[in-house]
């Protein structure tokens, strides 16, 4: 192991861990902190330990009863106090500039984050500390096994790295360091409250992988509760829903492992995106190549989630609310596609945001390149033009598309559908051209207009047509078409189409509204694009010119001898 | 001859279609304490950061002590020193705190670490506000622990950006003693200021940056010389009709730049000893009653005010 490597993980020798751990534990500052911890921690396990003991449960019982909410409060503390503390403190970093002297040292990006990331929570890595005495008493009276202690733990803390991961690289872009740590501690939230009670009923159950939940379903519920309340809470808790095995593709992995590999690329995106940060605060948070390997490895990890259902019609979690595969049948083959859809959308549109160069960024590009002999930055650099990164993306999440619906034609849930299959086509069209779309928006306008873009062109039309449906009291033609100016709109459509399709009479009249809309959508986002299109081929005229006029004024940017010191030019 | 302690090559640096710096060249050699002076915008501070390698330049080619600037980063930050204008000190930290993180940062451990913390506070004169929190130092204090935390690694180049703003006369001069103390020992300093006077009196070398281009440059005499054998700036002294005065001297196509203040008028002259004589005799035959007529002494100011104006014509 190199010296420079040792030193990175010589946590007690790291400069940046060492002032916080200075200043944060001072212990005229700390006292309140640590006294809120030990008489709360006390209080909850005296209270509930004695209340079970009351109840005529032994005390082993009692004492793994405590498990659970003793990893609450230290959830809540390490988890929910600590990354708005992380995001908090490296905000008021970057606002003092005092992050730019750490930045002037010799000291390595990845020794410096190492300090930070345990350095600002430092704080309440001490209150977590505080609380092992009650864990101690959890382990030895409640008999738990070393084996389960440290499964628990391990994803545990991982988990937490992941969270102030998240916060350092937030904090590396964000300004205010109130509404870092506001927005530190609603990630939290979201993710192991938001994200299990709702959004994973949408299928999309990997994500619950990003909290600590299914581990702690496996290991520290069958310590807890036994027999049927075991099997209904498994079943039915949405906390702990995800506590057997994970199918992935063919494998099925234990949630310990999954949660590991999941928040460990996690984990190693985000200490991406804060060591580009660092080495440069003009650097994009992702570099091109990273953001198109991050964008596949999402896609395989949804695709692997969902290929169970799709190949072995096999049911391992609730998806929109049903466990049963047969009634879920004429669901899977519109369901699923929409959701990958929109799901792989915010994805792209999210990397677009990070990735796609500002006009600044591009036209030093061009400066650069003209000034070296190219014609125009390297593709894959930072200031590139973003529309051949753009045009790979939407190829890759088309790809990603294309082989979950072979998967789904090749498993026989389209057979329903036979002799109406050409309504198929219309949602990767809307989608790949929806993913180009907001693409080419961000490239040409920059991410502030885009985001009246989006509000102007991909929600206000949307609100409009349902207050136009609400006050004609039907969906009619005039709405959809309103609302189909909206590429959202669009792609919800032109998924949706094949219902109408699969139940014929009923919906006649619905689907020649809904497909008039689809069709409606296509001639807009087309005009949209070929809009944009024209307008950043004139200002991709116009900024080489400028470049040109530039360097041929300064006479070609000829190297200049210099005379040291003495020289009057 | 010595490596240069800072070359600069061909730097540009521009912020969407503004260019702040334009093709700035520029080297310094160990010992010499060089002025960047400029009015507010003339790219003083994006060069200073592009230097601190906080900025990424458009293009060019910087070395520090013959390090690659943008190859080799970390051997730069190694003898490089940076103090930004507004230096904050973290609030939470005492002041030997403070200076001991930066210390650390630099590798340096032990009682090695304690003794130079202790003397580049001696040296800026804060050894009795060693236990002090950051939070309670006034702007000037500030600005004194981070030149001393500035110092702690004995850079090679230091980049001071308005180092002395906020600073007491007092604290200033002993600035002063410090930076040329510092390069009498081989070490180079980057000053950028908007106070002249303190250019001036410390600086070895000056630039004059306006609208990203660095006009002039090279040592204080050289360059003060060089402008006012160019445009010599000439006051007069009038009893009366200053305004009749001014208004002749702006019909000869030689004087240009005319300042009328009260009773005294200064103005830009292009002409040898000859012509300026020639239009002495003129003034008094225009009835101009004059008590002086001698050229003004150039001084940094006036540098800076001709060649801006000279750069607007």
């Amino acid at each position: 192991m190199s010296a420079e490597l040792l030193a990175t993980f010589q946590i007690w020798r790291n400069p940046a861990f060492l002032r916080f751990w200075r200043s944060r534990l001072r212990l005229r500052k700390a006292i309140f902190w640590y006294l809120l911890t030990l008489i709360i921690t006390t209080f909850v396990v005296s209270i509930i330990y004695i209340g079970r003991t009351n109840a005529f449960t032994p005390p082993q019982n009692a004492a793994r009863g405590l498990w659970i909410p003793l990893l609450i409060i230290q959830g809540l503390i390490l988890m929910v106090k600590g990354t708005g503390s992380v995001s908090a403190g490296l905000i008021q970093d970057k606002i003092d500039e005092t992050l730019d002297y750490q930045r002037l040292t010799p000291v390595t990006p990845i020794r410096n984050l190492v300090g930070y990331l345990f350095g600002l929570p430092v704080l309440e890595y001490v209150m977590f500390a505080l609380t092992l005495p009650h864990l101690i008493f959890i382990v030895v009276v409640g008999r738990i096994p070393l084996g389960t202690l440290l499964s628990v733990y391990l994803a545990f803390f991982v988990c937490a790295i992941l969270y102030h991961t998240t916060a350092i690289a937030a904090g590396m872009v964000m300004r205010r360091w109130f509404l870092g740590y506001i927005v530190g501690i609603l990630l939290v939230l979201f993710v192991n409250v938001v994200l299990p009670l709702f959004i994973s009923q949408l299928g999309l159950k990997f994500f619950q992988y990003l909290s600590v939940w299914p581990v702690i379903g496996d290991n520290v519920l069958p310590l807890t509760v036994s027999g049927a309340a075991l099997a209904f809470a498994a079943a039915q808790n949405p906390f702990f829903s995800m506590a057997n095995d994970v199918p992935f593709f063919n494998w099925s992995l234990p949630p310990l492992a999954f949660t590991l590999m999941l928040q460990g690329i996690l984990v190693v995106t985000f200490a991406t995106m804060v060591l580009r940060r660092w080495q440069s605060s003009s650097r994009h948070s992702l570099g091109k190549p990273y953001a198109l390997g991050f964008l596949s490895a999402f896609i395989v990890v949804l695709l692997g989630n969902v290929w169970p259902i799709i190949t072995h019609r096999f049911m391992p979690f609730a998806l929109f609310g049903e466990i049963d595969i047969d009634r879920l049948e004429p669901v899977i083959p519109i369901g699923l596609p929409l959701v990958y859809s929109l799901v792989t959308w915010a994805l792209c549109f999210v990397l677009f945001a990070i990735v796609v160069p500002s006009r600044h960024s591009y036209v030093r590009g061009i400066r650069r390149a003209l000034k070296h002999g190219r014609s125009a930055a390297r593709p894959w650099n930072d200031d590139a033009g973003g529309l051949a990164f753009i045009a790979v993306v939407t190829a890759v999440a088309l790809a990603g598309f294309g082989v979950m619906f072979r998967e789904i034609a090749a498993s026989g849930f389209l057979d329903r559908f036979e002799g109406y299959a050409y309504g198929f086509w219309r949602l990767p069209l809307a989608f790949g051209l929806a993913i180009f779309y907001s693409g080419l928006v961000l490239q040409v306008l920059e991410l502030k207009p885009t985001v009246l873009v989006i509000l102007l062109v991909w929600f206000l039309p949307i609100l409009v047509g349902i207050v136009v449906s609400a006050s004609a009291q039907d969906v009619g033609y005039v709405q959809t078409v309103i609302a189909s100016i909206s590429p959202l709109a669009l792609v919800v459509m032109s998924g949706i189409l094949p219902t109408a399709i699969v139940m014929p009479g009923q919906l006649d009249e619905e689907l020649s509204v809904v497909l008039t809309g689809a069709n409606s959508g296509l001639v807009f986002i087309v005009l949209q694009i070929a809009f944009l299109w024209v307008r950043w081929q004139k200002q991709k005229i116009a900024d080489y010119a400028a470049c040109r006029s530039i360097g041929a004024a300064s006479g070609g940017n000829v190297l200049v001898p210099q005379t040291p010191g003495t020289d009057v030019s | 001859m010595s490596t240069p302690a800072l070359t600069i090559r061909n730097l540009r640096v521009d912020y969407g279609r503004f260019t702040a710096v334009h093709d700035l060249s520029l080297t310094l050699m160990p010992g010499e304490i060089f002025g960047l002076v400029g009015p507010n915008g003339a790219g003083k501070t994006s060069t200073i950061r592009v230097l601190a390698t906080l900025l990424e330049p458009t293009y060019g080619e910087v070395s520090v002590a013959g390090y690659d600037l943008f190859e080799v980063p970390d051997e730069v930050h190694r003898v490089l020193g940076y103090m930004p204008d507004l230096a904050p000190v973290i609030s939470d930290l005492k002041v030997w705190e403070f200076l001991d993180l930066y210390a650390s940062s630099h590798g340096l451990a032990g009682s090695a670490k304690r003794e130079r913390v202790d003397a580049c506070l001696e040296k800026v004169g804060l050894s009795d506000k060693r236990n002090v929190y950051g939070r309670a130092l006034s702007r000037g204090m500030m600005q004194r622990v981070v030149l001393a935390k500035t110092l702690l690694h004995t850079p090679r180049l230091l980049l001071l950006d308005e180092p002395a703003s906020g600073m007491d006369p007092i604290a200033r001069r002993e600035m002063r003693l410090i930076l040329r103390a510092l390069a009498a020992g081989g070490a180079t300093i980057v000053i950028s200021s908007h106070i002249l006077s303190e250019v001036g009196d410390t600086c070895t070398s000056v630039g004059f940056m306006h609208d990203g281009k660095l006009l002039r440059h090279g040592p204080i005499e050289t360059v003060l010389s060089s402008i006012s054998a160019e445009t010599a700036r000439i006051r007069i002294d009038l009893l009366e009709r200053v305004e009749a005065a001014a208004e002749f001297l702006r019909t000869r196509a030689a004087v240009d730049a005319i300042q009328v203040e009260g009773t005294k008028i200064v103005f830009g002259f292009r002409g040898n000893e000859q012509a300026r004589s020639e239009l002495l005799r003129d003034l008094v035959a225009h009835g101009v009653a004059l008590t002086t007529f001698a050229p003004e002494q150039f001084g940094i100011e006036s540098v800076l005010m001709s060649l801006i104006e000279e750069g607007g014509r």
